[in-house]
C-alpha cells in the first residue's frame, strides 16, 4: 500500500471497467466510485497546476509539522485533494484515525464542530506510526466549505482552535476567502488555489479518457472545458456522465453539452438574430420554441450575457440597458415567475436596442 | 374506457416514438449499473412521465406497473398533521411533495428516509436501491430543497432520486450538481403528426393530415393536449373533415371571450365586469399565471408592434408579483387596467392620426 | 391648592381619612401626572408653600410602602406610583356609588386630581332617574314608537302563532324604554328576564375539588334551562290567570339579557324558540343591540333563515337624533336644578350640545354624560365655600374654555377627527366605526377647502401640480383602526369597492398599482406583522390620492351618489378554488399528474370528450370545473351597514332594501338622518329600512 501511494501514478490504478453486459448479477461495490474520487491526487506532487502551494507544503511535510492551514479559490482547483494527500502522506494507514474531515452537508451548528472537534483532538497521537517510522503527533480536522459557516460558528470556532492547538491543526477550505472572519484568517497559513488552466485540464481529461477507454472528440474536450469553467471535478463528473449514457460510443460535443445543460451557440445566436428583425411574432415563435426545446430560462440568460457583453453591435449605453433588465429577470426567475414572459420580456428589451440603434 | 393518452402510452423504452436516441443512452444507463439521481425537465406534455416510468421498468422489470395509491401522515415539528397521498409499487413510489405547501421539508426527509431504510423485499431483483419520484420539483420551498441534498447524499446506497420538474430554474444548483440532467424537449410538429397518426390508425380512424397537423400547432407540440385534442375531435364529429374546428375547453373560450371584452371597452365599469369573470376563472381552478399568460397572449394580437414591447413588460411585472404574492387577483386587475390605459391611449392616438 | 394636597396625601395615607363610599371623587384634568412626572409636579402643586411641599414628599415616603410594591427611592417614580394609586383608589371609589359607562371611565383616568364633596349627592344614576314614563318622553322618533306600538297593539291579544319581535340598533336609543313605556301605556304586564347570578345547585359543589369545571357547566346548562323554563312557564301563568284579572292577562315577555351559552352555540336558543313557538302563548320581544366589533349577535343569535321561519319581525332603532338629545338633555338637567338633592348651574346650550354631538345618539351615555358635568359644577358650587377660589374658578374657566373651542370646531367644519376626540374627553363614548361606514369615508374621500394662503401648493413645482390634493378631512389610519380589522382585510374591502368610485381608467391604473404594492409588502412572513400597517397606509391613501376626481374639495360631492358596498369575492373564491381543486386531485389521483395539468387540460377535455366516467363524484366535480356562466359576472355579496366581520362566510341574502340618498352636508346629522327616514317612509315602507348618511 505504502509503495502504491509514493508511486502516486494514475497509471497504476488498475482497470476495472466492467462490460455493461455481465454487469447484471455479479457487481462489486467499488466499480462504481466516482471518476473523481478515483482520480483524485494520492500525493502531493501529484497536485495539478498549484507549484506554489506544493513547493510550500512539501517543506512542512518534510518538517514533519503542519502550520493552521487556509485553502480558497475557485471550485474544482484540487483543494480538498491537497489537504487530503498531504495528510496521506502524513499518516499513511493511520490517514482514517488522524484525519476528520467535515463538510456542509454535515450538520455544522456551534455546538457539533465543538463536540465533535472536541472529542477527536481528546484522543492522544503518538508520533510513531505502526510500521514504525514516525509521523507527526497531530490529528488534522478539515473543514470544507468553510466560508458556508455563520459568523457565530466561525468565531467559537477560532476558540476551539486556540485551545486544541497543541494537538491538532485546522484546515480549513472555502472559496471565498473574505467570508472568512479575519481572527481565523489571520491564524492560518493562507494558500490562494489559481484556476486551472487549459492545458492542464486536457492534459487530466485526456488521461482519464485514454484510462477509461474512452473515445472522445477534441470537440467534446473544449465543450467539456468550456462548460466546467476551470473546474475540474465538474468536467470530470459530466466526462463520466456521458461515458455513461453513451456506453463506449463515441462521444462528441452535443453530448457533454446536452449533459450540462448549456444551450447550444447556435440557438443564442438565431435568438438574438430573430431579435434583429424587431418583428414581436417572429420573437414571440422563438422564443416559445425554445421553451418548448426545454432549455432553462435561467442557463439562457446566463449565456444571452456573455455574449451580449460582447456584441460589438450594441454600444456601452445601450448594452447597460440590456444590462438591468437581464438582472431583473435574473431575480424575477429566482422567485418563481413565468420564463416565457420573463424571456419575452428581456428578448423585447433586446430588440428595441437593436432597433433603436438606428435612429 | 380510458384515454388515447393512457391507453396508447409507451411503456418500454424501445417503443418510444420520438428522441429515440435519447432512449438508447438512457438504455445505456440503466444498463451500466451504475444508475446516478436523475432530473428530469422539460416543458409540459413532452413526455417526462412516460419515459421515467420506462426508465423504472427497464430497471426492475414489469413490477413496476403494478400501482397501488397509499396515504401517508406525517407530523410537523409543530405538532401539524400532514396527509399525502402516494403512488407505489414495490421497487419505487411517487410523491408530489408540493401539495403539502410550506411543509414540504419535513415530508421529504420523513419519506425518503422510511423508504431509504426498509430493504428492497425481494432480494431475487438485481437492484440494491430503491427509486423516489419526486415530481414538480421546482415548486418545492429552497428550504426542502437544501433538505434534499443532504437526504441524497444519506442515503445514496439504498435509495435512488428521480426529480421531475418543468424548468431546472428553480432547482439549487447543489441539487443539479448532483444529479444526470436530462432533458425532454417537447416533439416537434411533425412528430406530434406522426403519433396522432398513429393513433388514429391504431383506433381504425383515419386522420386527415392536414388537421392532424392544425392540433399539432395548437397543442404548441405539448403532445398529451394534442392527443386530447384529438380525441375531442373524434366525439365532435367522425368521419374527420380537414376544416373542422378543433375545440377548446370551456376556461379557454371563456379566456377568450374575457380577453375580447377589454379590447372592446376600457372604462371602470368594463374593469369591474372583468375582473368578476377573473374570480370566475380562479373559482374554476385555473391558477393565476396561466389566466395571466392566456390573457396576454388573446391581448396582445390587438396591439401594435411599440404596444407589445409595453403590454409584454407589464405583463411579466405582474406576474412576478403574482408568484410572490398571496391575493392574485390584485395583479391581475392591475395587468387589466394597466393594459386598457395603454389599449385606450393608442386608440386615441390612432383617432388623432387619423385626422 | 394646597387643600387639595392634604386630600391627596391623607387619600393614600390612609389612616386619617376615612374613605366613605358616598363620597364622589372627581378627578381634575392634570393629564401629566402620569408621563412626565417632573412636570406634574410643579402642576399639582400650582401655589406651594414649602412646607406644604416638603409635607406632600415626606408623606408620600412614609405611604409608599403602603402602597407601592416596587421598592424605589427616586421622587420621580414615587409620584409615578401616587398618581396611579390615585386613579385606582378613586376609581374604586366611585364604581360602588353608581356604576359608570365607559365614557365615564375614560374620562376619569385622563383627569387626575381628587376633590371630596361637601354635599352628598343623589345616589340614582339620571339615566335611570329620568327614564322616559311616557310617550313623549322618548327620545326615539315617533315613526319607530308607532311601528312598535302597532305591532304590540297587533298582536297582545291574538293567541295563536306568538310574534316574535326583534328589536336592534346601537346602544342607548331607547329600545328597552320604548318597550317599557308602551307596555305601560297599554296595559300590560311586562315580564323580563335576567340572567341568574347564583344557582341552586350552589351547594352540591362546594366541596367538590374539580369545581371549576362544574362551574361551568353547571351554570350554563341550569341557565339554559332556566331560561327554558322562564318562557314557557310564563305561558302558564298567562292561561292560569284568565280566571283572575282579566287586564293583567296581557302578557308581554322581553328578553334583553341572553344566556351566555348562547352566545357560544345558538341552537339551544333556537330549539326554545321553535318550542315556544309550537307552544304559543304572549308576544315575546328580544332586544340586541348592535356592536361594533367581534361577532354579530343579531346574526348569531337570530339567523335570517330562523326569522323567516317563525316570523320574527324585525325592527331597528336609529341613533337618536341630535335634536331630541338636545332636547332631553335640557329637560334632565332643568329638573335635575329645580328638584334635585342640590343646585347647580343648567350647562348651557352649547355644553348639552356638545354631550349629545359626543354620545353619537347613545341617550344613555350622553344622561350619564350630563350628570357627570353637572356634578363637576356642583363640586365648583360647593368649592366656592371653602377659602382656596380662585384655582377653581382658573380650572373652570379652562375646561368651559375647551368646551366652547371644541363647540366651536364642530359647529365650524365637521367630520375631523381630532375634533371627535377632544369631545371624547368630554365624555363622549368611543366611536367604532361599522366596517360600512369606514369605507365609505375612504371611497368617498372627502377633502377639506385648503386654507385661503396656500402654501402647498405653491411649494410644488409646476411640473408636479397634477399631484396636488387638498388636505383630506379624514385620517385614513385612524378609520382603520376604528373600524377593527386587520389591514389585509381592509385592503380587500377597498379593492372589492374601490373600482366603482373611479372616474377613468387612468386613475385605476395608479390605484391597482398601489394594491399590488400592499399584497407585495406582505410577501415575507417575518416582516408582515411590522409592514401590515403601512400596508393600511398605501392601500388607503392610494385609494384615495390615485382618485383625481376627487382631488379638490369642491369636486367630492360630484354626483356620485350613493353606491352598495359588497364584501370582497377573494376570500370566498379562493376557498372554493382550493376545494375544488383538492377534490379534483383527490378523484382523479388515478390519472397521476400534476394539479396544473389536471385543472387546465385533463379534466376540461374529458367533458369534452365525454368518457364515461364511473364515480359520481368525477362527475360533479368535473361539471363543478368546466361549467361557466358567461352571463353571471361573479358572486358577491353586498356589504350589509351592520356587518362588522368578514370572516364568516354565511351568505347574506340581500333582502334588505336600502335606499340610495344623495350625500347631503355632512354639519347637519340631525336633518339628514331625518331626511334619511322621510325618504325611506315615502319610497319604501320595508320595515328594516337603515338609512343613514353614508357619506361623512
Amino acid at each position: 500500500m505504502q509503495a502504491f501511494l509514493k508511486t502516486g501514478n494514475l497509471g497504476t490504478v488498475s482497470k476495472d471497467k466492467v462490460d455493461p453486459g455481465t454487469s447484471k448479477g455479479n457487481k462489486e461495490k467499488n466499480k462504481h466510485v466516482p471518476w473523481v474520487e478515483k482520480y483524485r491526487p494520492r500525493c502531493v506532487d501529484d497536485v495539478a497546476y498549484q507549484e506554489e502551494v506544493v513547493v510550500v507544503l512539501k517543506k512542512s511535510l518534510q518538517g514533519s509539522d503542519l502550520p493552521n492551514l487556509l485553502f480558497y479559490g475557485p471550485p474544482g482547483t484540487g483543494k480538498t485533494s491537497t489537504i487530503l494527500a498531504a495528510s496521506r502522506e502524513l499518516f499513511g494507514d493511520m490517514f482514517k484515525t488522524r484525519v476528520l474531515e467535515l463538510n456542509a452537508s454535515d450538520e455544522r451548528g456551534i455546538n457539533v464542530i465543538r463536540e465533535k472537534v472536541k472529542t477527536f483532538s481528546q484522543q492522544s497521537a503518538s508520533s510513531v506510526r505502526p510500521d514504525g517510522k514516525p509521523c507527526p503527533p497531530f490529528k488534522i480536522v478539515i473543514l470544507d466549505e468553510a466560508d458556508s459557516m455563520t459568523g457565530a460558528a466561525q468565531a467559537a470556532l477560532r476558540r476551539t482552535m486556540e485551545k486544541q492547538s497543541k494537538t491538532t491543526r485546522f484546515c480549513l477550505i472555502c472559496n471565498y476567502v473574505s467570508r472568512i472572519i479575519e481572527p481565523i484568517a489571520s491564524r492560518c497559513a493562507k494558500f490562494r488555489f489559481k484556476p486551472l488552466t487549459e492545458d492542464i485540464l486536457v492534459k487530466r481529461l485526456r488521461q482519464i479518457c485514454d484510462n477509461e477507454e474512452i473515445e472522445c472528440d477534441d470537440d467534446a474536450l473544449t465543450g467539456l472545458l468550456y462548460t466546467s469553467e476551470g473546474d475540474l471535478r465538474k468536467a470530470i463528473t459530466f466526462l463520466q456522465s456521458a461515458t455513461r449514457l453513451k456506453s463506449g460510443d463515441r462521444i462528441t460535443q452535443a453530448d457533454i453539452y446536452n449533459i450540462a445543460g448549456v444551450i447550444p451557440n447556435d440557438v443564442i445566436d438565431s435568438l438574438l438574430t430573430t431579435c434583429r428583425f424587431n418583428s414581436y411574432e417572429k420573437l414571440q415563435n422563438f422564443v416559445q420554441d425554445i421553451m418548448n426545446e426545454g432549455h432553462p430560462a435561467s442557463q439562457l440568460i446566463l449565456q444571452l450575457h456573455d455574449t451580449v457583453v460582447q456584441l460589438d453591435e450594441l454600444g456601452d449605453k445601450q448594452k447597460s440597458v440590456v444590462m438591468e433588465k437581464l438582472a431583473v429577470v435574473d431575480k424575477c426567475l429566482m422567485d418563481g415567475a413565468d420564463e416565457f414572459l420573463q424571456l419575452m420580456a428581456l428578448c423585447s428589451t433586446i430588440m428595441q436596442q437593436f432597433c433603436c440603434k438606428n435612429i | 374506457m380510458s384515454l388515447w393518452v393512457d391507453k396508447y402510452r409507451p411503456t418500454s423504452l424501445n417503443k418510444l416514438d420520438y428522441h429515440k436516441s435519447q432512449a438508447a443512452h438512457l438504455k445505456n444507463l440503466v444498463a451500466g449499473g451504475d444508475f446516478p439521481h436523475l432530473l428530469v425537465y422539460g416543458p409540459s406534455g413532452s413526455g417526462k412521465k412516460t419515459r421515467i416510468m420506462c426508465i423504472l421498468k427497464e430497471l426492475y422489470g414489469p413490477g413496476v406497473e403494478k400501482l397501488r395509491i397509499e396515504q401517508h401522515h406525517f407530523t410537523t415539528p409543530s405538532k401539524k398533521k400532514l396527509e399525502i397521498s402516494t403512488i407505489s409499487s414495490n421497487y419505487h413510489i411517487e410523491v408530489n411533495p408540493s401539495d403539502v405547501g410550506n411543509n414540504d421539508r419535513v415530508v421529504i426527509q420523513e419519506l425518503i428516509k422510511t423508504v431509504a431504510q426498509v430493504n428492497q423485499l425481494e432480494t431475487s431483483t438485481q437492484r440494491e436501491f430503491k427509486v423516489v419520484l419526486l415530481t414538480e420539483v421546482d415548486r418545492l420551498t429552497k428550504d426542502a430543497q437544501h433538505a434534499l441534498r443532504r437526504t441524497m447524499e444519506k442515503y445514496m446506497s439504498t435509495c435512488r432520486l428521480i426529480l421531475c420538474c418543468n424548468s431546472t430554474s428553480k432547482v439549487i444548483p447543489a441539487i443539479k450538481s448532483r444529479c444526470l440532467g436530462i432533458r425532454v424537449a417537447a416533439p416537434s410538429i411533425d412528430e406530434v403528426c406522426q403519433v396522432l397518426q398513429m393513433v388514429c390508425k391504431k383506433e381504425g380512424l383515419n386522420l386527415p393530415g392536414e388537421l392532424a397537423r392544425r392540433i399539432a400547432e395548437k397543442s404548441n407540440r405539448n403532445l398529451r393536449k394534442a392527443l386530447l385534442m384529438c380525441e375531442a375531435c373524434r366525439v365532435q364529429q367522425y368521419p374527420f373533415s380537414a376544416d373542422q374546428t378543433v375545440s377548446e375547453p370551456d376556461w379557454e373560450v371563456y379566456l377568450k371571450e374575457t380577453a375580447h371584452m377589454i379590447v372592446q371597452q376600457q372604462s371602470p365599469k368594463r374593469l369591474f365586469e372583468v375582473r368578476g369573470r377573473l374570480y370566475e376563472l380562479l373559482t374554476h381552478c385555473i391558477p393565476a399565471d396561466v389566466i395571466m399568460k392566456g390573457l396576454l397572449q388573446n391581448l396582445i394580437n390587438s396591439c401594435d408592434g411599440e404596444l407589445k414591447t409595453e403590454v409584454i413588460q407589464t405583463a411579466a411585472y405582474y406576474e412576478h408579483r403574482l408568484q410572490l404574492g398571496q391575493k392574485s387577483i390584485y395583479h391581475l386587475e392591475a395587468f387589466v387596467a394597466k393594459f386598457m390605459a395603454i389599449y385606450k391611449r393608442f386608440l386615441e392616438e390612432g383617432i388623432a392620426d387619423i385626422f | 391648592m394646597s387643600k387639595k394636597q392634604t386630600k391627596l396625601t391623607s387619600l393614600w395615607n390612609g389612616n386619617d381619612y376615612d374613605s366613605d363610599d358616598s363620597d364622589c371623587i372627581i378627578l381634575d384634568p392634570l393629564p401629566e401626572t402620569c408621563s412626565t412626572s417632573k412636570k406634574s409636579d410643579i402642576s399639582v402643586v400650582k401655589i406651594p408653600s414649602a412646607k406644604k411641599a416638603n409635607q406632600w414628599v415626606s408623606s408620600a415616603f412614609d405611604g409608599f410602602d403602603d402602597f407601592c410594591m416596587t421598592k424605589s427611592t427616586s421622587k420621580d417614580s414615587v409620584k409615578h406610583s401616587t398618581s396611579s394609586t390615585q386613579r385606582e383608589k378613586s376609581v374604586a371609589v366611585k364604581r360602588p356609588h353608581h356604576q359608570v359607562s365607559n365614557g365615564n371611565d375614560l374620562f376619569s383616568t385622563k383627569r387626575t386630581v381628587t376633590r371630596r364633596t361637601n354635599v352628598q349627592p343623589d345616589t340614582s344614576l339620571w339615566s335611570d332617574k329620568y327614564a322616559p314614563k311616557s310617550q313623549g318622553d322618548l327620545a326615539v322618533h315617533k315613526k319607530k314608537i308607532l311601528e312598535v306600538e302597532q305591532w304590540i297593539k297587533g298582536h297582545i291579544d291574538r293567541k295563536k302563532l306568538p310574534p316574535i319581535l326583534l328589536l336592534t340598533g346601537p346602544t342607548g336609543t331607547g329600545k328597552t324604554s320604548t318597550v317599557r313605556v308602551l307596555t305601560k301605556e297599554l296595559r300590560c304586564q311586562l315580564h323580563e328576564w335576567s340572567n341568574p347570578l347564583t344557582n341552586d345547585s350552589n351547594d352540591n359543589w362546594s366541596d367538590n375539588t374539580d369545581w371549576r369545571n362544574k362551574v361551568d357547566s353547571g351554570i350554563s346548562r341550569s341557565q339554559i334551562s332556566q331560561f327554558r323554563e322562564f318562557l314557557l312557564r310564563a305561558n302558564k301563568y298567562n292561561t292560569l290567570d284568565i280566571f283572575g284579572e282579566d287586564v293583567i292577562t296581557r302578557k308581554i315577555i322581553m328578553v334583553e339579557d341572553f344566556p351566555n351559552m348562547f352566545y357560544k352555540d345558538a341552537t339551544p336558543f333556537h330549539d326554545v324558540l321553535r318550542k315556544y313557538v309550537q307552544v304559543g302563548g304572549s308576544p315575546l320581544i328580544f332586544i340586541v343591540s348592535d356592536s361594533t366589533y367581534g361577532e354579530s349577535n343579531e346574526r348569531l343569535l337570530f339567523p335570517k333563515d330562523l326569522q323567516s321561519q317563525l316570523r320574527i319581525e324585525n325592527i331597528s332603532f336609529n341613533p337618536v337624533a341630535m335634536t331630541n338629545m338636545t332636547k332631553i338633555l335640557t329637560k334632565v338637567a332643568s329638573e335635575e336644578s329645580s328638584h334635585g338633592s342640590h343646585r347647580f348651574i343648567i350647562p348651557d346650550k352649547c355644553v348639552l350640545e356638545s354631550i349629545a354631538m359626543s354620545s353619537c345618539g347613545d341617550i344613555r351615555g350622553a344622561i350619564n354624560a350630563l350628570q357627570f358635568a353637572c356634578l363637576k359644577d356642583t363640586i365648583d358650587l360647593a368649592a366656592v365655600s371653602t377659602n382656596k377660589t380662585k384655582s377653581f374658578t382658573r380650572k373652570k374657566s379652562t375646561t368651559s374654555n375647551k368646551k366652547s373651542t371644541s363647540n366651536k370646531k364642530s359647529f365650524s367644519k365637521s367630520g375631523s377627527f381630532q375634533k371627535d376626540e377632544e369631545l371624547m374627553s368630554i365624555g363622549g363614548r368611543d366611536t367604532s366605526l361599522f366596517l360600512f361606514r369606514a369605507l365609505g369615508k375612504i371611497l368617498y374621500c372627502k377633502r377639506d377647502e385648503p386654507p385661503e394662503n396656500n402654501i402647498e401648493k405653491t411649494l410644488l413645482p409646476k411640473h408636479l401640480s397634477q399631484f396636488y390634493r387638498d388636505p383630506l378631512q379624514i385620517n385614513p389610519e385612524e378609520v382603520v383602526e376604528k373600524s377593527h380589522l386587520s389591514g389585509d382585510y381592509f385592503g380587500a374591502y377597498l379593492h372589492q369597492n374601490y373600482v366603482e368610485f373611479y372616474n377613468n381608467i387612468e386613475d385605476i391604473v395608479t390605484a391597482s398599482e398601489y394594491m399590488s404594492d400592499t399584497d407585495n409588502l406582505t410577501v415575507d412572513w417575518a416582516s408582515r406583522s411590522v409592514l401590515q400597517h403601512y400596508v393600511v397606509s398605501i392601500a388607503t391613501r392610494g385609494v384615495m390620492f390615485s382618485n383625481t376626481s376627487r382631488a379638490k374639495h369642491n369636486n367630492t360631492s360630484t354626483s356620485l351618489g350613493w353606491k352598495p358596498l359588497h364584501k370582497p369575492q377573494w376570500y370566498g373564491t379562493n376557498k372554493i378554488s382550493r376545494q375544488n381543486a383538492e377534490s379534483a386531485r383527490y378523484l382523479f389521483r388515478g390519472m397521476r399528474s400534476s394539479p396544473v395539468v389536471l385543472q387546465t387540460e385533463l379534466i376540461p377535455y374529458i367533458s369534452l370528450i365525454n368518457t364515461t366516467l364511473h364515480d359520481t363524484g368525477q362527475i360533479s366535480c368535473m361539471q363543478e370545473l368546466c361549467r361557466f356562466s358567461s352571463h353571471k359576472v361573479g358572486r358577491y355579496e353586498k356589504l350589509d351597514e351592520k356587518d362588522v366581520d368578514l370572516e364568516d362566510d354565511e351568505t347574506l341574502n340581500n333582502r334588505q332594501h336600502k335606499e340610495a340618498t344623495l350625500p347631503l352636508d355632512t354639519d347637519d346629522v340631525i336633518s339628514n338622518s331625518q331626511s334619511n327616514l322621510k325618504n325611506s317612509q315615502e319610497v319604501d315602507d320595508e320595515d328594516d329600512v337603515i338609512i343613514d348618511d353614508y357619506d361623512d
